[in-house]
């Protein structure tokens, strides 16, 4: 309280005091001359300033030291409830900060940590005394330079509040993200923070994943399209770019039936709808025609998602074109097939016919007229009725042969039982001839049995006819697996092949041989080439050391 | 009993049709052979036939499958599906062995199914065979 000092005759000074008093304000005119007992005179305030008898004043004096006492008791026993209610409310108050979830701080004015309660201490990495009475900059040296003190200076400055995200680095290298609260106040600034590493941790990697998500989309070779509730295409991946012959632009934020006038006849839409409305998922293969003319095939993979639909199409267009060509070879082939064996048919019936009927009446002529007939005339019939034989073999060989050109059932064909088959089918030839034949272990090959067996069949049957004279037969069966194909021989020591004629006895009807001594029209090795040919193998002989054959094919496990 | 044995021989090959006439010239087996051209006329003689006493008209049918108009397996179909002449044993004579013509006779219920041998001699012998099978050996449905 300010004191004016009055002027009270020679080595008097009057101080007033004035002290509030109930109602009432009581001036105190204190001596300071006589040191610190106030011998003063009372004024009531109000009151008439003038001269006061010493009675009076004494009397005055007394009541008002009276009134003093009681004040300062009164006072003194308010300042104790004050400061009892303050310290508990400072208590509960510190109490209540020390145990907040969220760190908190008080700053003063030259940057230095009043107060941090327990979660700050957890948040920071140092001890609570640690960071009492130091100094932010002692703490963390260097945050002069970040934008939290930026921040900071400002909120001081300005007397304005702030808060913000802040990426913290600590010294010891550890890194956290913080949501700050800052306020100023009277004396410096107080700081909430809390802890959002985990949670900005856990955005992050939503984030990434999603970023990841939209890349790999993105490169998808399939097109990607999300099309909103309303219709409205929300995402599109560079693929659907593609396939609609659309821009981006053109297609994000437009609706599919903008888009594509009449789209909502097609029952595409009708399944987009459907998954939209019902929150199904469907697959599809679809034709579809752009608005440009241009019809394309796709599949199609729709799922809802949130935004609306996903719709995943793959072009299958050159798929289906070539689908639909193979369809339609198949159907040629198939075609081709169904004529042949017409053909066949016809040829084995039409064919003979007339065959049988010269036959039968040169022999009923024979039969009725032969004693008729001289020497010559039978000779004449002999060979008439043995060309038609002749004739009647060929056309059976013919007809083999155009039968070995349709397509058969592939299975897997035990080669050894294949020849052990082929051996009991030619025992006859074999027990008679006396041959010995060697099989050695033969692989499992991809075929159709009734190839295998004509092929084994013609081989191993030419081993046999074409045996030199006044020698055992010897024959021997070899197979082998030689990566994408196997490979056969049939080895024997039989008259052999000149070399001349190593490739052209494999067209039809071709004979090397008098016609008296080795019986057949020449077909056998051209069906064999015919079936080779088909499993994209190729036949061909060699001649053997000690003369006889050595026929060899292959077979590829891929037919071309 | 002594009555002649009528075999009905269908077939449109006048050659064919005299090769098995001459093939049963001496047959053992005393029987009356008509000859049908084609299956339309082949039709017609099974209908004249038994009007009256629902009684078939032939014994045996010998079917060459190559026809013209009416092809051989429409005739034995229509043979084989008719009350009374499916009683009448049909033979299927082909000159190919083809396996479709095969199983399509035997699915329409033929009797029996021969090719016709090439030689001669062999036709001669299988002539006589399917006859005296028919004819002699297995009984047939006979009226009174």
């Amino acid at each position: 309280m300010a004191a004016e000092r009055f002027a009270l005759g020679e080595g008097h000074h009057l101080v007033p005091w004035i002290v509030p008093l109930n109602t009432k304000a009581v001036m105190l005119l204190v001596d300071d001359s006589k040191g610190s007992a106030p011998e003063t005179e009372a004024y009531e305030h109000g009151g008439s300033a003038g001269t006061l008898d010493l009675a009076q004043a004494i009397t005055a004096r007394k009541e008002v030291e009276h009134e003093l006492r009681e004040l300062n008791r009164t006072l003194e026993e308010r300042v104790v409830e004050r400061s009892e209610a303050l310290m508990a409310s400072e208590r509960r108050y510190h109490d209540t900060l020390d145990k907040m979830m969220e760190g908190v701080q008080l700053i003063d004015p030259e940057w230095r940590y009043v107060y941090v309660n327990e979660a700050l201490v957890a948040q920071s990495s140092y001890r609570r005394e640690e960071l009492i009475g130091h100094t932010m900059m002692e703490m963390y040296p260097g945050i002069e330079g970040t934008e939290l003190f930026a921040v900071l200076q400002e909120c001081k400055a300005d007397r304005v509040a702030r808060t913000l995200d802040n990426d913290f680095v600590f010294p010891n290298g550890r890194k956290g993200t913080f949501q700050l609260s800052i306020q100023p106040m009277s004396h410096g600034i107080f700081i909430l923070s809390t802890d959002i590493t985990k949670n900005k941790k856990a955005e992050e990697a939503l984030r990434a994943s999603e970023a990841r998500f939209h890349n790999a989309l993105d490169v998808l070779i399939e097109g990607a399209q999300i099309i909103g509730h309303d219709w409205r295409h929300l995402y599109v991946n560079n693929a659907f770019v593609v396939q609609s012959s659309f821009t981006k632009d053109q297609l994000l934020g437009t609706t599919v039936m903008d888009r594509y006038p009449g789209v909502e006849g097609t029952d595409v839409f009708k399944e987009l709808q459907r998954c939209m409305r019902d929150r199904c998922t469907h697959i599809m293969e679809t034709g579809f025609t752009f608005p440009n003319g241009v019809s394309k095939h796709f599949y199609l993979s729709i799922q809802p998602v949130e935004e609306g639909i996903f719709v995943l199409s793959k072009d299958i267009t050159d798929r289906k074109r070539v689908e639909l060509e193979l369809a339609e070879q198949r159907r040629q082939l198939k075609e081709q097939n169904r004529e042949l064996e017409q053909f066949t048919y016809i040829a084995s019936h039409d064919l003979q016919e007339p065959l049988r009927m010269v036959s039968s009446y040169v022999q009923l002529l024979q039969r009725r007229y032969g004693d008729e007939l001289d020497t010559d005339a039978h000779e004449f019939i002999a060979y008439a009725i043995d060309g038609a034989q002749r004739m009647k073999q060929l056309i059976d060989d013919l007809l083999t042969y155009s039968r070995f050109g349709l397509i058969a059932e592939l299975e897997t064909v035990d080669m050894n039982e294949i020849v052990a088959q082929t051996l009991a089918n030619l025992d006859r030839a074999i027990s008679e001839s006396g041959a010995t034949v060697h099989v050695d272990v033969l692989p499992r090959v991809t075929a159709s049995t009734t190839d295998m067996l004509q092929i084994m069949q013609n081989l191993i049957g030419n081993a046999l006819k074409f045996r030199r004279e006044g020698t055992v037969p010897e024959i021997r069966v070899k197979g082998s697996h030689e990566g994408t194909r196997w490979h056969f021989e049939v080895i024997d020591n039989g008259i052999g092949i000149e070399p001349a004629y190593h490739e052209t006895i494999f067209t039809p009807f071709k004979r090397l041989n008098d016609r008296s001594r080795y019986v057949g029209s020449g077909i056998g090795l051209a069906i064999a080439q015919k079936i080779v040919q088909r499993y994209g193998g190729r036949i061909w002989v060699t001649s053997g050391s000690e003369g006889g054959s050595n026929f060899q094919f292959t077979l590829e496990h891929n037919r071309p | 009993m002594n009555k002649t044995t009528s075999i009905l021989l269908v077939g449109d090959d006048p050659a064919d049709v005299r090769l098995i006439r001459e093939a049963q010239r001496d047959s053992r087996i005393p029987n009356e052979l008509h000859g049908a051209n084609d299956g339309l006329s082949a039709n017609r003689s099974l209908e004249q036939s038994g009007t009256g006493d629902r009684r078939p008209v032939s014994d045996l049918v010998l079917l060459d499958l190559n026809l013209p108009k009416l092809n051989g397996q429409e005739v034995l179909q229509r043979i084989k599906e008719h009350e009374v002449w499916k009683m009448i044993p049909v033979v299927a004579l082909a000159t190919s062995s083809s396996q479709r013509d095969v199983r399509a006779c035997y699915g329409h219920h033929v009797n029996c199914f021969s090719t016709k041998p090439m030689a001669f001699d062999a036709f001669l012998d299988a002539v006589e065979r399917i006859e005296y099978f028919w004819l002699t050996l297995v009984r047939l449905p006979r009226s009174k």
